[in-house]
């Protein structure tokens, strides 16, 4: 009875589900990428005191992170080299002439427990850190071949990634204890940075999401709806507020990052525009036996680029991704006639709300996103947060997206929205065309006026996302 | 943030037949909810996009979309249910359009699912011919020789794979290559790099720690096994192939009931035969013949249910009679109908083993010695080979084929292990 009671749920089970034929070894194919996704590409003159002659260059990758995922949070990849390029000669041709390589190594210290982060964790050299990411910085000069790597910091500490901000009682003071000291001066002037902080890019993402349903009087935006941050616009929501991202952060000295090693004074000088683009790569392995441990052999190959805020990704075809992945930006020209005719601007713009927009071809657009990386003139200084114009040389303040750089600050949604309705062509700078925007007009949480400037992390404990957006989010890192 | 933006300069101008706010909001779809889909589990995303394909009736790429996610969903269950409903999507697109490419690559996917080898090597050749840029169709031409035991044209394209993009997906195959080449070394180093190089679906990650686990194992390293089958089930708890892996393990340690447990576990996700066959034998260890007797039945249970499909094509099955010497002449069948699609050097372990318990010795050596070919770390195909050169009289060849099985994991097999010894000690004699 019991045998038979057994089979006829066996049979059930089998019934239910279908047969099943022996089975294969079917890898992954559909991939989604995680450590190697990168979000934004940051590159503006700094403003901090004492640092006011240098740029800085960021990237963000793995975002919408929680600030609550323990116990084990997001980590940098050991196997992705983390890449800032710097184009500084040929008319800025989209061909990297310096890179800076950061390569992440973990550590477990012995005995560690589940968990990688135990107790109070009050400095960077904490014991109660067992796994410990450390990194290498490596500077290429692509003109004359030279590199250098950087193990420590001028005093000797390994460079380390800023831990995560579990909350008051695990990490008090998270900025003052682990965020700054994460920053590291290194021995040719640089300093650098790597560690979770606040995601800096805001947008109303769920507004636009459900059918361009903007929250009024989004997307037209005037008087103080246009010129308020943060709290004057109480409408709209940052789809963006409460998540961190891994930032990776270098500053270095502007003659330490032109052709001729001088520092700019005029912006007729040709040695005063650079560009950037970020990149991340993975090494090659052999599928066969090979005499090298399959671990030092290989070369790196491009698996994400990013330069503007606004790129071409979505242009590039299934069956080309891997392609234009790989590929540098100077080779982007091929993508240009998808650019120069944007769907968006004849489609949304002109068809679902009626604007007077330029005809195609677009080359003002042409000029900013081919190739895909984002110029800077170094001659602009840098000015603090509260002094900038969220919409940069639109609002005109010039050093920011997309002619001078683009700080953590800009708001590349409504400056985007503005310049494809062609306010930067002659007689396109009109209302309703100047005054679109999503409506929310700042991140979440301050950021700061010195390196890294993107935010301190949310901490996991304080359940970030609803916390308020449009500037009302808990300030981060107390 | 990038992947939002896109879409507010950029969408591409083609597709026509679909309005332009459907248009926008495709973009919205692919590149804007990218990294919060990401974070959906399946059934979620199954869930997005049978609405956003009802929506959009006319809109092809969400139910390309859909069918994908049906296609993991099938991955997390080994329900083919579920690729029988990834199929129809992916059937009644190319009907609409022969030519859209999302749905050539899932078919591609699909057929390999259904072992289709020689099919789905036919269609990669031809997606390649069109799109040689996109790694995933080396992926799938590399699978499908790989099963056809066309070993060197499937290194070629793992490796032209893993040039275009290294990642979870090219360095598993790379590893799987080296392993079965013969390289367990350089094929866990790979494995290591896929799982650091990780992936968003938390199940493609626990792949791979499976798959290093199940290296470790038969090289004998059983307690790192132990390890990757653990971090397995943290990646993606529930994971029914990392508690079959750690019931393995156990079982080479000694702890029965642990073991039994794990298999157990693995069992009431998915009732695979290589599940019941291995609970078979540990309750006969743990002295519970009755239960032994029901895991038995399962097995033929199992076999009434593929008969009853029609299928008579099942190399696990087959394996678990001739293991446990039951049904041996239903086992020589079941191997040699799958070798009729399938010439890999599993298959051929297989029916040597079944043709050496149906006592054909002859024809097992003969195909032992293609299991053999690739000098594959497996302790079980030289177990195997041992055996049928026993029976064959070749005792030194015998013994040091034995010798090698449990000097690669002297407890390979709970079962077998133990087998492999008794007959090496009366060669020794």
């Amino acid at each position: 009875m019991r045998v038979n009671a057994f089979r006829v749920a066996a049979s059930v089970l089998l019934v239910a589900t279908g047969a099943f034929a022996a089975s294969h070894r079917n890898g992954p194919l559909l991939l989604e990428d995680q450590t190697a996704n990168l979000n934004d590409f940051y590159i503006f003159r700094s403003w901090e005191q004492g640092h006011t002659n240098s740029v800085v260059m960021s990237m963000s990758v793995q975002g919408f992170q929680n600030p609550d995922n323990g116990p084990s949070y997001y980590k940098f990849s050991n196997s992705v080299l983390y890449r800032f390029n710097v184009n500084n000669s040929r008319g800025l041709d989209g061909n990297p002439d310096m890179v800076v390589d950061f390569v992440f190594v973990d550590t477990i210290a012995p005995n560690a427990p589940f968990v990688s982060y135990l107790g109070q964790i009050t400095s960077i050299d904490d014991p109660g850190i067992f796994l410990k990411e450390t990194y290498v910085v490596v500077i290429r000069n692509l003109a004359n071949n030279t590199a250098e790597f950087f193990f420590n910091d001028v005093n000797g500490h390994v460079l380390s990634v800023a831990p995560p901000n579990t909350g008051p009682k695990g990490t008090p003071n998270y900025e003052q204890n682990l965020g700054q000291p994460s920053i590291f001066t290194l021995s040719n002037g640089m300093r650098v940075f790597a560690g979770p902080r606040d995601d800096a890019f805001y947008f109303d993402s769920g507004a636009t999401f459900d059918y361009l349903n903007f929250r009024a009087p989004a997307p037209v935006l005037s008087g103080a709806a246009d010129q308020g941050q943060g709290a004057a616009y109480p409408n709209a929501v940052d789809g963006f507020a409460g998540y961190n991202i891994s930032l990776i952060a270098v500053e270095a000295p502007i003659n330490m990052l032109t052709a001729n090693g001088s520092v700019p004074t005029a912006t007729t000088d040709p040695n005063a525009h650079i560009a950037g683009w970020a990149s991340t790569l993975r090494q090659q392995v052999t599928v066969r036996q090979s005499p090298n441990d399959p671990v030092q052999f290989g070369d790196y190959v491009g698996v994400d680029r990013v330069g503007n805020p606004l790129t071409v990704e979505l242009l590039i075809p299934l069956g080309m991704k891997d392609y234009w992945n790989r590929s540098t930006p100077a080779n982007d020209a091929q993508f240009a006639p998808l650019i120069g005719d944007p769907f968006f601007v004849d489609a949304v713009l002109k068809g679902v709300y009626g604007l007077n927009v330029p005809l195609a071809p677009r080359n003002d657009l042409l000029s900013v996103f081919v190739p895909d990386i984002t110029r800077i003139d170094l001659t602009i200084p840098g000015i603090p947060n509260a002094q900038q114009s969220r919409l940069g040389p639109l609002g005109g303040d010039n050093a920011g997206w997309p002619v001078g750089g683009r700080r953590p600050g800009d708001d590349v949604v409504d400056i985007g929205l503005r310049a494809a309705a062609g306010v930067l062509v002659p007689g396109f700078n009109v209302a309703p065309n100047n005054e679109l925007g999503d409506g929310v007009n700042s991140n979440d949480v301050p950021l700061l006026d010195r390196f890294p400037f993107h935010a301190p992390p949310h901490a996991g404990y304080l359940h970030s996302q609803a916390n308020g957006t449009n500037g009302r989010g808990t300030p981060t890192g107390q | 943030m990038r992947t939002i933006i896109p879409f507010l300069f950029l969408c591409s101008v083609s597709s026509a037949q679909v309005n332009e706010p459907d248009r926008l909001m495709q973009a919205f779809t692919d590149r804007a909810m990218a990294d919060k889909v990401a974070r959906m589990a399946t059934d979620e995303r199954i869930k997005m996009y049978e609405a956003l394909a009802n929506y959009n009736a006319g809109d092809l790429h969400y139910r390309n979309l859909l069918a994908g996610a049906f296609i993991q969903k099938m991955r997390e269950t080994m329900d083919p249910g579920y690729l029988d409903r990834a199929s129809k999507i992916v059937e009644a697109v190319l009907s609409a359009d022969g030519a859209d490419y999302e749905a050539l690559r899932l078919r591609s996917q699909i057929e390999l699912e259904r072992h289709n080898f020689t099919k789905v090597a036919e269609y990669s050749r031809a997606l390649i011919s069109s799109s040689p840029d996109d790694p995933w169709n080396w992926g799938t031409l590399g699978d499908s020789l790989m099963e056809l035991g066309q070993y060197d044209k499937a290194a070629e394209a793992y490796q032209r794979m893993v040039n275009m993009r290294p990642d979870l997906s090219s360095y598993n195959r790379a590893s799987y290559y080296r392993f079965v080449a013969g390289d367990a070394a350089g094929a866990i180093q790979v494995m290591k790099r896929a799982i650091d190089a990780g992936s968003r679906s938390m199940e493609n990650v626990a792949w791979c720690d499976v798959d290093l686990g199940n290296m470790y194992f038969k090289i004998g390293q059983v307690s790192e096994a132990e390890r990757a089958y653990l971090s397995a089930l943290r990646a993606f708890p529930g994971y029914y192939p990392a508690y079959a892996g750690l019931g393995r393990a156990y079982a080479a340690q000694g702890k029965i009931t642990e073991a039994i447990e794990s298999y157990r576990r693995a069992q009431s996700a998915v009732p695979l035969v290589e599940y019941a066959g291995a609970l078979e034998d540990l309750y006969a260890l743990a002295g519970k013949p009755d239960e032994a007797r029901k895991q038995a039945e399962m097995v033929d249970l199992i076999d009434k249910m593929e008969q009853s499909s029609g299928l008579n094509v099942n190399r696990n099955l087959a394996m678990a009679y001739a293991d446990r010497d039951r049904k041996v002449d239903r086992a020589v069948a079941l191997v040699e109908g799958e070798l009729r699609g399938r010439r890999d050097i599993y298959t051929y372990d297989a029916l040597a083993w079944a043709l050496y318990k149906n006592k054909q010795y002859a024809e097992a050596g003969k195909a032992k010695e293609k299991a053999l070919e690739l000098g594959t770390p497996e302790p079980a195909f030289y177990y195997h080979a041992g055996m049928i050169e026993r029976a064959l009289g070749q005792r030194d060849q015998a013994r040091k084929h034995l010798e090698r099985a449990l000097a690669l994991n002297a407890r390979f097999d709970p079962r077998q292990a133990p087998l492999a010894q008794a007959a090496l000690k009366e060669i020794a004699q």
